[in-house]
């Protein structure tokens, strides 16, 4: 069976069932309507469908996710967390940002939930490790708080990270200094060297 | 389209989603990017429970909780949970018990004599856990030690036996992987009995047994070194055997993590990691630091981990009920505890005892082959305290130093008090005050040629919490030994005039306190 799709730009594609039933929309269309016309999909652009379909060919034999959504708090985010990103997932999504925010928005939009979880892993990915300023400057955002929120945040900021790091912090320097001019025993006994901090 | 469209006009359920992926820490970071981040993370209760338990250093439990607990209640579980913690603000119950003491593994404490094993399921009454005992006494062999894993419902026991017409007196260890619910044998494992060894030793210590998840870590002494073998027990093959050159080369050891494992020996603690793709190769030495060690006379040392790093590994068929939270892993604690003796002008007289904590972190941070490097070290002697029974015992759990002794104020009232190990506060040794763990900490310096050990006497002490005095009957019971797991901290009390005319101490009591 071919299921006939419109994007929002009037382009035809012509896709097996199997393939489009990849997505919850069209599942419940073909479900409820049956594949007699074209589907119009008014929100996702020929070029982002274009994307949507190759990912969906390729996994066309995947098992359909569960819905596990919030079925214990956080632990789908947590098993999510942990899938591994196939190589051919690594190099799909290896797009420029705005493509990327057009893949999420439709994966979102047809309801495709591992593809919306790859784009926000990515997404998410993007941000790890990157200071406040760095966030910004990556995904263009304006900073909109006042001095004053500013300031307010920094403090509950510093008083968060104290309750991490005071332990590693005190022992790192000053009083605390690790020892470092112990004799080992046997083969242990090597160059010393400092730890970084 | 929207040729604009960036992260900025993505729609909130779909950032909450992004977010979603990070850490805690991270996602706070985020909400200071801008009013829409700030406004999407503070109205997603999902990511306000991931923050919380990024920031007090927990990690769900996959399989505690059922499928139609709602995140709001999560969260709210799990601010009780730190609230209780802090305050000590725990359920007391006193339960007759006339055996000795045991482990405690995952609320079930089990204590084994030479010939029984008696296990009680510990109550928790928020959570409809009903008290249970149970006693396995069936057993064809003699035993000698014992290790559980509730989460997998494994009781591992170790039995001696002498080998029969042997004047060299050589004696059979053997190790058997049984269920803990009913002693048959573990269905999961291939065979009832792991492995039997003939061993000469003339006075043979009962061998340390570790389990995580599906491996089984072993410390066998001979009559002139030392092995520490790590199995799989449901396969039952060897993965790797780490030769020790003497006996007692290996003090103590514990897993760290699924792949690696911590060794204390007589002068570092080395870290080494298992290639359990690999059987039988040897594991590699990933990390060896040296301990702080102001005297060569140290003659003892035992190590253990806080939280319950193994509980990954849980087995859908156990039917005992998993705590409700676990510690993440950069949050545990390893503690080392060992005696030396004689630190001069220092304060403590004679033997010293010492206890050094260290972020699980700080070892997984820094694997540099072969590198002995000085790990960051707390320490705080417990030896001030110990006399007269104040600071009688102390144990680590969820990141708290927790620690019992006697009154200051009324020697017929045994306290508990509470002190948080991440966070600590300036102070000077001999400050006694309300905090009886002073800060310690040797440096070494050579002083005329001469290697010198000099104490510390600034530095930060764990911030005291909460203390709260025990019910129990002062002048007829002494608590002898305390445990704690993330959800009980157990006392085992002892009656007193059977304590001090020196018979046999029968146990009369466990007090346990129960996180509510």
């Amino acid at each position: 069976m071919i299921v006939s799709l419109v994007s929002s730009d009037g382009k035809l594609y012509q896709v097996d069932e199997a393939v489009a039933r990849r997505s919850g929309v069209i599942y419940t269309v073909l479900e409820d309507i049956g594949n007699q016309k074209p589907i119009p999909l008014l929100n996702v652009p020929s070029h982002v469908l274009k994307q949507v379909i190759e990912y969906c060919e390729y996994h066309r034999t995947d098992p359909l996710p569960q819905d596990a959504e919030w079925s214990g708090p956080a632990r789908a985010e947590l098993v999510r967390r942990k899938a591994v990103v196939s190589d051919w997932d690594k190099k799909f999504i290896d797009c420029d940002q705005t493509l990327l925010f057009e893949i999420i928005q439709a994966a979102s939009y047809l309801d495709i939930k591992p593809l919306l979880d790859l784009g926000c892993k990515t997404v998410a990915n993007m941000m790890t490790g990157k200071s406040v300023e760095d966030i910004r400057a990556l995904f263009h955002i304006e900073n909109d708080f006042t001095p004053e929120e500013e300031t307010a945040m920094q403090v509950e900021r510093s008083e968060f990270e104290s309750l991490y790091n005071i332990m590693i912090k005190s022992m790192a320097g000053g009083v605390n200094a690790p020892v470092t001019s112990l004799p080992i025993p046997g083969k242990a006994r090597r160059r010393l060297r400092a730890p970084h901090y | 389209m929207t040729a604009d469209l960036s992260l900025f006009t993505l729609p909130l359920e779909i950032l909450t989603r992004i977010f979603g992926f990070l850490e805690g820490r991270q996602i706070t970071g985020c909400s200071t990017v801008c009013s829409y981040f700030k406004h999407a993370i503070e109205n997603s209760i999902v990511l306000q429970y991931l923050i919380k338990l990024d920031m007090f250093g927990y990690a769900d439990v996959s399989g505690s909780v059922d499928a139609s607990v709602v995140p709001a209640t999560r969260l709210d579980q799990l601010e009780r949970h730190i609230d209780a913690w802090n305050n000590l603000d725990w359920v007391e119950d006193v339960l007759p018990h006339d055996y000795g003491f045991g482990i405690l593994c995952q609320g079930i404490l089990a204590t084994s004599d030479l010939k029984s094993v008696h296990c009680i399921q510990l109550p928790h009454l928020v959570r409809g856990i009903q008290l249970r005992r149970w006693t396995l006494d069936n057993l064809p062999f003699p035993i000698y030690g014992i290790e559980i894993d509730p989460s997998n419902d494994l009781l591992v026991v170790v039995s001696r036996e002498s080998a029969d017409l042997d004047p060299m007196g050589s004696k059979t260890i053997t190790l058997h992987l049984l269920t803990l619910s009913d002693s048959r044998p573990h269905p999961r494992a291939i065979s009832h009995t792991l492995f039997s060894v003939l061993t000469h030793a003339r006075s043979c210590p009962c061998p340390a047994v570790r389990v995580m998840g599906c491996l089984l870590g072993v410390v066998l002494y001979f009559r002139l070194d030392a092995r520490l073998e790590i199995w799989d027990w449901v396969t039952g093959q060897k993965m790797t055997v780490l030769e020790m050159r003497y006996a007692h080369h290996v003090y103590s050891f514990e897993f760290l993590s699924a792949t690696s494992i911590v060794a204390v020996l007589p002068r570092a603690l080395e870290v080494y990691q298992i290639l359990t793709e690999t059987p039988g190769a040897s594991p590699v030495r990933s990390a060896s630091f040296c301990l702080p060690q102001p005297n060569l006379a140290q003659y003892h040392s035992s190590v253990w981990v806080s939280g319950s790093p193994g509980i990954d590994h849980r087995s859908d068929a156990s039917s005992f009920p998993s705590p409700s939270f676990r510690l993440a892993k950069d949050s545990c604690y390893l503690t080392l505890h060992w005696c030396l003796s004689g630190i001069p002008n220092d304060g403590f007289e004679g033997n010293s005892r010492g206890v050094l904590f260290v972020p699980l972190s700080s070892l997984h941070c820094s694997p540099m082959y072969g590198d002995a490097l000085a790990i960051p070290w707390q320490v705080w002697s417990k030896d001030v305290y110990f006399q007269r029974d104040h600071g009688k015992d102390f144990q680590i759990s969820a990141g708290r130093l927790v620690s019992f002794g006697r009154s200051p104020r009324s020697s017929l009232h045994w306290e508990v008090s509470l002190f948080d190990l991440n966070r600590s506060r300036a102070g000077r040794l001999g400050e006694r005050g309300a905090n009886p763990w002073p800060y310690y900490a040797p440096s070494h310096v050579i002083k005329s040629g001469i290697l010198r050990s000099e104490i510390q006497t600034e530095g930060p002490y764990p911030v005291h919490l909460a203390t709260r005095t025990l019910s129990l009957d002062g002048s007829l019971y002494y608590p002898a030994y305390m445990i704690c797991d993330d959800e009980h901290i157990v006392f085992w009390a002892l009656a007193i005039d059977q304590y001090e005319h020196g018979g046999v101490p029968f146990v009369n009591k466990l007090i346990v306190l129960t996180l509510r």
